[in-house]
């Protein structure tokens, strides 16, 4: 099967996830946003910014967002990853680049809801955690 | 098709196709949504009987709470309110849809919608009759619901006996604003909302914990809520004028 379509199985998957939330509110991870910094990171650059445009409408339809968020920070994430992909000579370096994306996720969403400053450090946590258990893994690499 | 030309501006193709979609967006969100309206539908032929039982359940536990309210009250008061005894309520049971995939609001989307008579700001119950959201958005078939944990969600309540404030949802916890510092509450006081022209009261939660600042006009109250998980309850909108 070629990387795009298993890359799209991959998100649809994630954004079921999301959109169901199996886990309940106990988990504060968003599977899909998780998923584009996988592909952006594993596969070709022309296909991890179409899925990533695909995945931000999909996510906007089924939120209220009036304005469509998601379409605009996806893409953004898949742009940043391919600048810096070929730098990330150690794992440090890449751990970074995963905080720093979704620390960019959190303040994005934060001025979206005009929220007060809000870092939610469960949010962070549990990303980190999930994409070193499940994704960062190199058998399930696409 | 794809295979004869150039992969660069397949991938443009691609793009633009997309960027065309977007104005459809509401389109195809509309058809989503009713096709899983269709689709639950299909499953809950089964349970019709059921949720028929728990609906009269519901509207006899919230009467019951009613008269339990009523009799709390002085004779003076009840004759007050007498005016506003001619009102119309009822109850519509409902299925969850969707979840927000935002990790910051707390929406779900049910498959209850303006055709069904849903309305903007009727309240949403589990089956004990504990409030559990508001509905913020209703389209023909389908609503959104803001549960009282989301960070937008606002509902004047009242606290205690003689006490009312601004219910405020939140992910760091349920805080009940602008009551004033004087007033005598107690922790597991309990926090209701009264349903707007009946008397219909739907228990909200009761008080946590209780922070007094002196320096401050009002107190800093935190509820700790009935209804806890959403998943693991039926939902119903009360429908009233």
């Amino acid at each position: 099967m070629n990387k795009f379509l298993k890359s799209f199985i991959l998100l649809l998957f994630f954004f079921l996830l999301d959109i169901t939330k199996p886990f309940g509110f106990y988990l504060y991870i968003e599977f899909l946003f998780l998923g584009i910094i996988f592909c952006a990171l594993n596969i070709e650059f022309k296909y991890s910014i179409l899925l990533a445009f695909i995945f931000g409408y999909i996510k906007s339809l089924s939120s209220l967002e009036n304005v469509i968020i998601s379409i605009l920070e996806f893409p953004f994430i898949t742009i940043f990853i391919y600048y810096f992909k070929n730098r990330l000579k150690y794992s440090f370096i890449n751990f970074l680049l995963l905080s720093f994306l979704i620390f960019f996720h959190i303040i994005i969403n934060n001025i979206y809801h005009f929220q007060a400053p809000y870092f939610s450090m469960s949010f962070f946590i549990q990303s980190i955690v999930i994409y070193y258990l499940f994704l960062e893994n190199k058998k399930c690499s696409i | 098709m794809f295979s004869k030309i150039k992969p660069k501006l397949n991938l443009i193709f691609l793009l633009f196709l997309f960027l065309i979609t977007i104005p459809l967006k509401n389109f195809f969100r509309d058809f989503i949504f009713l096709l899983s309206k269709n689709i639950l539908n299909i499953y809950q032929e089964k349970d019709i009987k059921i949720l028929k039982l728990e609906k009269e359940n519901l509207m006899l536990s919230l009467k019951l709470k009613e008269l339990e309210y009523l009799k709390e009250e002085n004779e003076k008061l009840k004759k007050a309110l007498d005016f506003k005894k001619n009102y119309k309520i009822n109850c519509i049971g409902t299925e969850i849809i969707t979840f927000d995939p935002s990790f910051l609001r707390r929406i779900i989307v049910v498959n209850s919608g303006k055709n069904e008579g849903i309305k903007k700001g009727m309240c949403v119950v589990d089956e004990n009759g504990y409030l559990v959201g508001k509905v913020i958005e209703t389209e023909k078939n389908y609503s959104y619901v803001s549960l009282i944990n989301d960070i937008d969600f606002n509902l004047v309540v009242f606290v205690g006996k003689d006490s009312y404030g601004l219910l405020h949802g939140g992910l760091e916890g349920i805080k009940i604003l602008y009551v004033e510092n004087n007033k005598d509450i107690n922790i597991n006081d309990k926090v209701y909302f009264k349903i707007p022209n009946t008397d219909f009261i739907v228990y909200v939660g009761n008080i946590k914990n209780i922070k007094k600042n002196p320096q401050e006009p009002f107190l800093d109250l935190e509820l700790e809520p009935y209804s806890k998980n959403i998943i693991l309850h039926k939902i119903f909108i009360l429908k009233y004028e």
